[in-house]
């Protein structure tokens, strides 16, 4: 038998077809049964995949609010992924809460109107009273004098040791140690096909603090400032000596963005990174191991009480065009308080003050308990020990990107060759000093 | 019936015809570049929607003019647009005439050489960089099995960076300039060149007298698109060094990217984007002043 397709059949079902393709472009919406409600709902853009945590967190708040969908649209992190998110906030693709990945990149958008004012909501709840703006320590960008979101997550820094090859050489796991003793055993760890480090610390940020980069309160690059050039100077004299990864190899292997791979392949002895490095770890199909993993605190110059060198992450925030605004903060709220239960197995290690179960909980996600992969006591003191790290927070944000950017460059220049570290400091700070009076 | 005559009616089909293609041009041709010189004269961050566009005059050209990072971009750019444009068009129109007059092989070596240009850019980039891998690749590996101690980092290398987009460029590009140099040279009278040799002309004397002369148009295309194409060099560095090692093989097209998209300053991104468009457009114009009159036609 023949079938006769007409065009106007073949143009209905490609228009089908793509309807039907945008509609899995969406994101999975979830409610209580599975279904839309014809409730209340939710539309949340953030950057982490579904599966890592949020559609779970999502389904566990739809659950907790029963008529209310929750659809989770993923962007990817990157330019273009940022870029796309900008444009549908700005072009009134229905958006309640997204999420940001930087301070720089959240203050852009709190500081264009595209994010709630929370202050009152945030400061009439004393259990956040650490992220008010009278906090000891601040620990919530403040934005014209306003708060506009909770970060979610702590992006602790950290070293990952190869326990095997400590054990071998007879030195134990650090639990706290200056930047000298870590020069000094990834020295002593060099042998062979084995580097000590990936990277020397970079104190920097930690010692300087809020607003690392600027001087004159803002209106000056900070860059001559010695602490930038003494962490080239580490770094340098460290990859002379062979204790870390050459530059061009890291460049030539893309491995900044890849660095778990030298180290779960053995070639490292320490890998100073955060906690979702964790995920690869127990990821033994693409990294098969055998060693277990410890977990160190970052080292520090001698005698500096300073911050850690990571930050704090994952910053939602209310659209300012939401049209449920009070739903959309319940869910930012809601977020805050259950990242333990759903985002640790990613990685994400959570910024509420947790109790002690949620602490066991969050790092049996984050480790799966595996103590063939994980020396799970290095890793919970590191992790969730007291007094928890703290992070400085900045308030100025001007050319921010421009200014890593610069300094990022100029230390790649040196550490290639093509540079002396002599010049770093008045070349950063002739670059620093235009891009901040550009934008100005 | 319908009172239009039927001059009328033909030119209303003919506008028929073309309306999709006008439609398509007018929107994301033309509409793009006309916001982009007018965002040139504006500060812009996106973020802050239509209403945050903040009117600055010239301001962005100003501070481009006393940027050295811009400066630099170009000087790059110039190198890399300057050197690759003539090399490809040479080592395009070499290849056409290798094959043209019969190398063994002819038709496999045209298929190999045009495969470049029908790879995805990924997967070219993916390639390049394991042949250049300062330990590993194939290259250094050769040239330390020759007694070089110590051979060239290539893409990881400051020095080197600009100088292997460009080769990795040229030998992307040099297969499709052959295929259409081979077209042009099939074009070629044949009675012309016959009577030069009877007139005792050799290979050299009909190559400039009789083939340049009749390919002249096609190398100007060449030449033409080629200096648009290096000058807008974008996606292999965005792949392969993403402008580095420090800033070696940042070009224009990359420090556009950099300004708009990472830094979001777009006025300034637009305004670098109009002077390249101006500086291609002076050179093409230049060259297409320079080439009239040298052809057969």
């Amino acid at each position: 038998m023949t079938t006769n397709i007409s065009r106007r059949g073949i143009l209905a079902g490609s228009l089908a077809a793509g309807v039907a393709a945008l509609a899995g472009c969406a994101g999975s919406p979830a409610s209580p049964g599975g279904g839309a409600s014809g409730g209340e709902s939710l539309q949340v853009w953030g950057g982490v995949p579904g599966e890592n945590g949020p559609d779970a967190l999502c389904k566990a708040f739809a659950d907790a609010n029963p008529g209310v969908t929750v659809t989770y649209t993923r962007y990817v992190n990157d330019d273009q992924g940022n870029v796309k998110l900008d444009t549908s906030l700005q072009g009134g693709v229905p958006i309640d809460v997204f999420f940001s990945y930087g301070p720089d990149v959240f203050a852009r958008r709190a500081g264009a109107g595209l994010a709630l004012d929370l202050t009152e909501k945030i400061e009439s709840d004393q259990t956040l009273a650490e992220f008010h703006r009278s906090a000891s320590v601040l620990k919530n960008p403040v934005i014209d004098d306003k708060l506009y979101t909770l970060p979610c997550t702590e992006s602790t820094n950290f070293v990952f040791v190869n326990k095997a090859i400590f054990d071998a050489a007879g030195i134990g796991v650090p639990t706290a140690w200056t930047t000298d003793e870590f020069t000094g055993i990834a020295a002593e760890l060099t042998k062979g096909k084995v580097i000590g480090a990936f990277d020397s610390p970079m104190t920097s940020r930690g010692t300087l603090g809020s607003n690392w980069l600027y001087a004159d309160d803002g209106r000056k690059s900070n860059f001559t400032n010695p602490a930038f050039s003494a962490d080239i100077a580490r770094r340098l004299q460290m990859q002379q000596a062979g204790t870390i990864m050459p530059r061009q190899r890291v460049l030539a292997e893309k491995l900044t963005t890849f660095q778990q791979k030298p180290f779960l392949a053995g070639e490292l002895a320490m890998l100073g990174s955060s906690a979702y490095v964790m995920r690869y770890i127990k990821d033994l199909k693409e990294y098969p191991h055998e060693f277990v993993t410890a977990a160190a605190p970052e080292p520090k110059p001698a005698g500096d009480a300073s911050f850690n060198t990571g930050g704090l992450g994952d910053f939602p925030a209310v659209s300012s065009k939401s049209a449920n605004p009070d739903l959309a903060w319940k869910f930012v709220h809601f977020w805050f308080t259950n990242a333990a239960t759903h985002l640790a197995a990613g990685g994400r290690v959570p910024s509420a003050k947790l109790s002690a179960a949620d602490a066991t909980t969050a790092l049996a996600a984050m480790t799966d308990n595996n103590s063939e992969l994980f020396d799970l006591e290095s890793f919970k003191t590191v992790l969730f020990g007291q007094p928890r790290p703290r992070f400085s927070v900045d308030t100025i944000f001007t050319a921010q990107t421009e200014l890593i950017t610069i300094k990022n460059k100029l230390e790649e220049e040196v550490l290639l060759g093509a540079r002396d570290l002599s010049t770093f400091a008045a070349e950063a700070t002739k670059q620093g000093d235009a891009a901040l009076a550009t934008a100005s | 019936m319908s009172a239009l005559s039927a001059r009328h009616r033909r030119e209303l089909a003919g506008w028929a015809f073309i309306m999709p293609n006008l439609v398509g041009v007018m929107l994301f041709l033309l509409v793009p570049v006309v916001v982009g010189a007018g965002l040139s004269f504006a500060n812009w961050n996106l973020v802050s929607g239509v209403e945050g566009v903040r009117l600055t005059g010239l301001e962005n050209y100003r501070l481009l003019a006393v940027d050295p990072a811009y400066w630099r971009a170009v000087g790059r750019t110039v190198q890399y647009a300057g050197i690759a444009v003539p090399v490809t068009v040479a080592s395009g129109l070499l290849l056409a005439l290798a094959l043209h007059a019969g190398a063994f092989g002819s038709r496999v070596l045209q298929l190999i050489f045009f495969l470049p240009h029908v790879v995805s850019m990924i997967a070219l980039g993916v390639a390049w960089l394991l042949i250049l891998h300062p330990t590993a690749g194939i290259v250094n590996l050769a040239l330390k099995a020759v007694g070089m101690d110590s051979p060239p980092l290539w893409l990881a290398s400051p020095q080197w960076a600009l100088w292997c987009l460009m080769a990795i460029s040229i030998w992307a590009a040099a297969g499709f300039h052959a295929l259409v140099f081979m077209a042009a040279l099939q074009a070629v009278p044949k009675e012309l060149q016959e009577a030069a040799m009877i007139d005792g002309a050799g290979w050299f004397r009909r190559f400039t007298t009789v083939t340049w002369p009749a390919i002249t148009p096609t190398v100007t295309f060449l030449v033409v698109t080629s200096i648009i194409g290096f000058s807008q060099g974008f996606g292999l560095i965005a792949f392969l060094t993403e402008g580095g090692p420090g800033e070696a093989s940042t070009t224009l097209s990359y420090l556009m990217y950099q300004t708009g998209f990472q830094q979001y300053r777009f006025g300034s991104a637009a305004a670098m984007g109009m002077t390249a468009f101006i500086g291609v457009a002076v050179v093409t114009a230049l060259y297409w002043r320079w080439q009239r009159g040298r052809s057969l036609a």
